[in-house]
């Protein structure tokens, strides 16, 4: 399982950088900086979130 | 994650590595769908707003620096803000009435739209306004929300590499509380960043 998921990891990955990668090329640095720092940051916290 | 654990166990042991993945597989699909969607909604609200009241991103940078500055005060316990917030899940049942893999992207969808469930970090506030500023880049918008629903959702892939395929809730909700502390500080530190990345953004862009 821990190959699988370690592939299925790199896939969310990939897609994880083409999202940002597109906000990246519309945005202005510190709005990209700041938008995609939050956002990342909500989605990991919801881990500690029961 | 208990959720995407008791769906795993649904499944024969020496099946399970399989239905793992195919369970992972739709909810982290689902979590980028419903950011995906969220951001869609966000972005036509951006979008009106922006017709309204013309182009005001340095209000909404500023609006948003102060938010983050208040909810890292907040924080910091130095002063108390409410937290306003849907308070409901995606409801347990849907689990039992539909397929593990429909299920599962359904759970997904749910936790991936973030403003429609319980908000795990106050960080969602200034986040949301600072969106609502960004009404000329919708494709931007829609993009980090589905990058939020996307990390939102990779939390599950926890379940494989901590091997909670067995785990009971007790058991995950105590892994959860184990890190209270560190989310608080993470919590803080986020929010600082934020106040300080558009401050300085918003004097380098809009007032030098």
């Amino acid at each position: 399982m821990g190959r699988r998921a370690a592939g299925m990891a790199a896939c969310a990955g990939g897609i994880l950088l083409i999202l940002l990668g597109y906000a990246y090329t519309q945005l202005q640095l510190f709005l990209f900086a700041a938008a995609s720092l939050s956002g990342i940051w909500l989605g990991i916290a919801s881990l500690f979130s029961p | 994650m208990h959720t995407i654990s008791w769906m795993v166990t649904l499944a024969p042991e020496p099946a399970r590595p399989r239905a793992c993945a195919r369970v992972l597989t739709w909810f982290i699909s689902g979590g980028i769908a419903g950011g995906a969607a969220i951001g869609a909604v966000i972005a036509l609200a951006a979008r009106e707003l922006a017709h309204v009241t013309g182009s005001v991103p340095a209000i909404t940078v500023a609006g948003a620096a102060l938010l983050a500055a208040v909810y890292a005060g907040h924080e910091a316990n130095v002063w108390h803000v409410p937290r306003p917030q849907f308070g409901h899940q995606v409801p347990e049942a849907w689990r039992k009435i539909f397929s593990p893999s429909v299920a599962s992207f359904i759970y997904g969808f749910g936790l991936g739209t973030i403003y429609l469930t319980r908000l795990g970090s106050p960080v969602a506030y200034p986040l949301a306004f600072l969106l609502l500023g960004m009404g000329r880049t919708p494709g931007a918008i829609i993009a980090i929300m589905a990058t939020v629903g996307l990390v939102r959702a990779s939390t599950a892939f926890l379940i494989p590499f901590l091997r909670l395929e067995d785990a009971n809730s007790e058991a995950v909700l105590t892994l959860m509380r184990t890190y209270t502390g560190p989310a608080k500080r993470g919590d803080l530190l986020t929010l600082l960043s934020v106040t300080v990345l558009l401050a300085v953004g918003l004097l380098a862009n809009y007032a030098l």
